[in-house]
């Protein structure tokens, strides 16, 4: 197991090393050297000189990418050129508490596959322990969090990419998160429910419906929902149920505050209010898929040889339902969750651009259109290394559920 | 004699697809006693299982059906339960082991889990009462170190060991019948013995009646009291072992034993199939549903059905003809 | 019963064993699919599309063209009409003679002259962009006053852009690209999938180990960053050809390279597990070249994955060039294109102007939902294990 990680990881460096290699490729034989485009830029002109030594925009590619990739997995505040060890040297303490919660994680977790208890209890506390530890060590990890690597100056001029990212990265994850959420919410239940009542009329409304869902672009369902939920709907009512733009009104300040600091229950609503329509849109093609995934999982659980057996025993129609197919139905659905990471990723580009949502996606497509280079390689580098995890963390999470799968 | 456990009376099991009506099981009747060791033989896609998942009301609507008949287990009807009394039968009264024990287990809890969850289904005791009883099951099953193997995982098991805890989970509640479908096809051989003895030996010691459901007139041979012979839908003949064996009655019966391979006779005579296609059971042939593939038909096997009927020999069988032909004394497969 | 159904009867009753008459794989493959009802309308749509697509500038011409007349407004009428009678009826016999007597060689050798007839069309057409341009000139009135935002009416069925263009022949032009896209996106992935898979699949080893790694490499690029780089680059690479920089070719071409990846890996099972069957060992036992145990023996069974997974990745694809164009990184305006159409028209919708948004997208959903519905259909036809007995 612990190897099976290991491998996959090196996969997932050298992904994610090929990736930066044909986007930096792509951007470097693209009309003219990053430095001619910066020229272009009045806000960039103070600090051409540096940029051009600093990130050797004069020298030929290959350099170039050398440069960059080093000073991508290099912290700030350090020359670049004094390397990893002692950059950890210099670091405060803050950040020492911070790698040593994230170690702490990791070896928690590596040490829990190494105890062997054989029940089904075990697996369960093991899985939600290991969550938890890891959500209290990102929680430190956040907090504490004073390093920031390497990863240049927008060329926008919009200031260090590294900031830009992680600012928009948390309203990227809102997004997503809740999309993600409300898709498995309601595309399993939904897949679970046609299966049990197969051939139903409700159940041939649900393939029928999925399938057009499916075969929907994300930017038409995003742009029919912003007129017809929003725009259209306020016109014709009177009612503003939703706002199309942004993540917050501009008054957002002034609702006030809860308790503990928390948003008080007006906030929340305008955070819903805004949230809503983008975390259809990108749910909408994940719930399709789902529920027609879930369908099939679990109508061929049950056809399977277990059921009959389970209902030759004498359970009753919903112990078997809900204990010995609902179980193994639900395991497949990991791989394709992990799997449509990248692609609610993908999604929430589109959704940003759309609802002017201030996430990774708006500021790739803003970087993509003035070929900010740190930016957009960062973004990618990001999102790639996002993708690559959530594979590893399905992987480990379908072993966990699934006692016949053993990684070697 | 006293009431059978279980009488089957005119069953008739439907299954409906795009093509039309499937008559699975049409028309079967037959009685098994307490105790008695009752054999089901047939081609696969005859009924003998739908027979079988008839019984224990395991038919799915809305594809398939039982459209009439009577399912008489202990004086009650259960084609008449309701879904709750059933389900106390299932398992409880009547025990089923299947085809595949690869598949037949759950493939995410512990043998332990599966067994328990049976126990305590169907009777009145705590948990850990219940895992004695199921540890106990799993020894009489003759698996070794059945307290450990509690925690394991089906997977873990060869195919043959899957079929012992099956067997162990069908008799952990001291059923009354036991119906088997076809438990050894998916074992290779020496394990079917093992298994075949084991159940004989486990049925014999709790005076459980057993339906044995399969294709292989051998397993049938050492184990069964009495053997039907279904085909089509429906049973052509039934007997005791020696009357089927040695003295058939019905072509297709006939036909049957002359494709076994047979340890008792000259390495010369050649194997013989039964020649043709089983009918389709949605338009079957008019009169005998053997009749187009038997070697003996003559025109009233074209126009009637035949029913079941005593023959001068002592089994019941149904053929028109089954008096006037001497099948034993024409050499099996002859005419072929 | 007619005569047809009789026919098609008669071919179950073979498949199960009922009756004994020889039928054919092929009779087989198009009796399951046409009881696919959704499938079968939806090959019929992709014909009459893909027919209204390939003769785009006969129905649409510049208003100063003197085969047209006054061009986009007067198409709108009789022309409209007769252009849909013709592709309704070319569909329909292309899809009688696709069930009936047209076998094998026949078919195959239509199909493929149709699709490079569509191909070659569809390409000089975008690739020509100044001689397309007609789409892109606005309707003038009898003043001489320029049409914009007109709402669908008589004349003008589909209404007008915010530049006064004819909405009706840009969405029967944006299909072109669509279309073109779809077409060298399945060719691609089907040769690339194809070939990459099976030689994984058939020389373990070295040979498998480094085409898989590459595979996995090409498929854990996140497909639309990578995608919008390309797109955003495309025009500006100095070492492409000029007509791969402009229009759909690039994209589609960039799409392929992306997205074969799936099918490698699925190719490869079917070879693996292929490779090892009873009958591929009897092959090589009775002396077989690889080639001839690849050609003869695997690939036709394998057929059936690459069919219908080539057909979903089609769909896939050209949302892909949909969602680029929208973005404004796929294939640039004027020339048109649904998802940049629905981009232009989602501007225009929020002052009440829906038709140009929900025209290009109703084309575009039931475009991409029609190849969902081959793909499903041909899954149910092609799969030789599928019991009868579906309800």
């Amino acid at each position: 197991m612990f190897a099976y990680i290991i491998r996959r990881l090196v996969y997932g460096v050298v992904t994610l090393f090929a990736l930066s290699l044909v986007v930096f490729l792509l951007i470097q034989f693209s009309g003219g050297s990053p430095l001619d485009r910066l020229k272009l830029n009045p806000r960039m002109q103070p600090v051409i000189a540096q940029l051009t030594e600093l990130w050797g925009l004069d020298k030929p590619w290959y350099e170039q990418y050398f440069i960059w990739l080093r000073n991508f997995v290099t912290p700030v505040d350090v020359p670049a050129q004094e390397g990893l060890i002692v950059v950890l040297g210099k670091l405060g303490i803050r950040s020492w508490v911070a790698i040593a919660a994230a170690v702490a994680a990791v070896g928690y977790t590596v040490a829990l596959f190494f105890v062997k208890v054989k029940a089904n209890w075990w697996r369960t506390f093991r899985a939600f322990s290991i969550i938890l530890t890891w959500l209290i060590a990102f929680w430190i990890i956040k907090s504490r969090i004073v390093f920031a690597l390497n990863w240049g100056i927008s060329f926008r001029g919009d200031g260090p990419v590294w900031d830009n990212i992680f600012g928009a990265a948390g309203n990227t994850f809102r997004l997503g998160a809740t999309a993600l959420l409300l898709a498995l919410i309601v595309g399993i239940p939904l897949g679970i429910y046609q299966a049990i009542k197969q051939y139903s009329f409700f159940d041939q409304l649900g393939t029928m419906l999925s399938f057009i869902t499916f075969s929907t672009p994300i930017f038409i369902i995003g742009v029919m929902l912003q007129l017809i939920l929003a725009l259209y709907m306020e016109r014709w009512t009177g009612v503003k149920l939703f706002y199309v733009v942004g993540m917050t009104s501009s008054g957002y300040e002034e609702l006030g505050r809860g308790l503990f600091g928390l948003p008080s229950l007006a906030q929340l609503g305008d955070v819903i209010q805004h949230l809503t329509l983008p975390a259809i849109s990108i749910a909408a093609i994940s719930m399709a898929g789902y529920s027609r995934f879930q369908r099939a999982s679990m109508l061929e659980v049950m056809h399977s040889d277990y059921l009959r057996t389970a209902k030759a025993k004498g359970l009753p129609r919903r112990t078997v339902v809900v204990k010995h197919a609902l179980r193994n139905a639900l395991i497949p659905i990991v791989t394709l969750v992990s799997l449509d990471v990248a692609f609610i990723i993908g999604g929430a580009i589109i959704t940003e651009s759309i609802f002017g949502w201030p996430g990774v996606g708006r500021l790739y497509i803003g970087a993509i259109q003035s070929i900010d280079y740190p930016t957009i390689m960062a973004v990618v580098m990001a999102i790639g290394a996002g993708v690559v995890v959530m594979n590893i963390v399905a992987d480990i999470l379908y072993g966990v559920l699934d006692p016949r799968v053993r990684y070697d | 004699m006293a009431d059978p456990l279980l009488n089957v009376e005119d069953l008739r099991t439907y299954f409906s697809t795009e093509e039309g009506v499937v008559k699975a099981v049409d028309g079967v009747s037959f009685k098994v006693d307490a105790g008695e060791r009752r054999g089901v033989v047939g081609e696969s896609g005859c009924g003998k299982s739908v027979t079988a998942m008839s019984i224990m009301r395991l038919i799915e609507p809305p594809a398939g059906e039982i459209v009439t008949g009577k399912v008489e287990f202990d004086g009650r009807d259960l084609l008449k339960l309701t879904e709750a009394d059933m389900q106390q039968v299932r398992g409880g009264d009547i025990a089923m082991i299947f085809q595949d024990p690869m598949t037949a287990l759950n493939p995410v809890y512990t043998i332990g889990d599966q067994l328990i969850e049976t126990i305590l289904l169907h009777q009145d005791v705590s948990k850990s009462e219940a895992r004695d009883i199921a540890i106990t099951a799993l020894d009489d099953v003759q698996i070794p170190h059945a307290g450990k193997v509690m925690e394991d995982y089906p997977h873990q098991f060869s195919g043959g060991m899957r079929q012992r805890v099956m067997i162990a989970m069908g008799l952990s509640c001291e059923p009354k019948l036991l119906i088997a479908d076809e438990p050894t096809t998916a074992l290779d051989v020496t394990t079917q013995a093992q298994i075949m003895n084991l159940m004989l030996e486990l049925a014999e010691q709790r005076n459980t009646a057993v339906l044995l459901i399969t294709h292989d007139l051998g397993v049938v041979a050492g184990f069964c009291d009495s053997i039907q012979v279904m085909y089509a839908g429906s049973i052509v003949e039934r007997g005791t072992g020696d009357e089927i064996f040695h003295n058939p009655q019905h072509p297709y019966t006939w036909g049957l034993l002359g494709s076994m391979t047979r340890l008792d006779e000259s390495q010369q005579e050649r194997l013989n199939s039964v020649r043709g296609a089983p009918p389709s059971l949605i338009n079957p042939p008019t009169g005998c549903r053997f009749g187009p593939r038997c070697d003996f038909a003559q025109d009233i096997c074209r126009e009637a059905l035949p029913i079941l009927h005593q023959s001068q020999e002592g089994q019941k069988v149904a053929c028109h003809r089954s008096d006037e032909l001497d099948l034993k004394s024409i050499a099996i497969g002859a005419t072929s | 019963m007619t005569e047809r159904e009789s026919a098609s009867e008669a071919i179950l009753d073979v498949a199960e064993g009922i009756s004994a008459e020889p039928i054919t794989q092929w009779d087989l493959f198009v009796t399951r699919l046409r009881r696919h009802r959704l499938a079968t309308i939806a090959f019929f749509y992709m014909g009459f599309i893909g027919f209204v697509a390939l003769l785009a500038p006969l129905f649409t011409c510049q208003k100063d063209d003197t085969f047209c007349g006054r061009g986009p407004v007067e198409m709108s009428g009789l022309t409209t009409v007769l252009m849909l009678a013709t592709a309704l009826l070319v569909g329909y016999f292309a899809y009688r003679s696709f069930v009936s007597k047209l076998r094998g060689m026949a078919v195959a050798l239509t199909f493929v002259t149709v699709v490079l007839g569509i191909f070659l069309v569809s390409s000089w057409g975008l690739l020509d962009v100044p001689h397309v341009n007609h789409y892109a000139d606005q309707l003038p009135d009898e003043s001489g006053r320029i049409l914009v935002n007109i709402a669908p009416r008589g004349s003008i069925p589909l209404g007008t852009d915010d530049l006064g263009r004819d909405v009706l022949a840009r969405v029967i032009h944006g299909g072109r690209a669509s279309l073109a896209v779809g077409l060298v996106v399945g060719a691609l992935v089907a040769l690339l999938g194809t070939v990459i898979g099976s030689l994984a699949g058939y020389y373990p080893g070295v040979v498998d180990q480094s085409l898989m790694r590459f595979t996995d490499l090409v498929l854990g690029l996140p497909l639309l960053p990578v995608a919008i780089v390309v797109g955003r680059v495309l025009p500006e690479l100095q070492f492409l050809p000029g007509f791969l920089k402009q229009g759909a070719w690039g994209i589609a071409v960039l799409v392929g390279l992306l997205v074969w990846g799936a099918l490698a890996r699925i190719v490869r099972a079917e070879f693996l597990s292929l490779r090892e069957k009873e009958f591929v060992e009897a092959a090589r036992a009775a002396g077989a070249s690889d080639r001839r145990i690849i050609f003869r023996h695997i690939l036709p069974n394998a057929l059936s994955p690459i069919i219908v997974q080539t057909t979903l990745i089609v769909g896939t694809a050209i949302i892909l060039e949909a969602a680029l164009s929208f973005l404004g990184f796929g294939v640039r305006p004027p020339i048109p294109t649904w998802g940049g159409m629905a981009a232009s028209g989602a501007s225009i919708a929020v002052r009440g102007f829906w038709w140009e948004l929900v025209f290009s997208a109703g084309a575009l959903i039931s475009t991409v939902l029609a190849i969902n519905f081959i793909g499903d259909g041909l899954r149910d036809a092609l799969d030789p294990t599928q019991t009868i007995e579906r309800k």
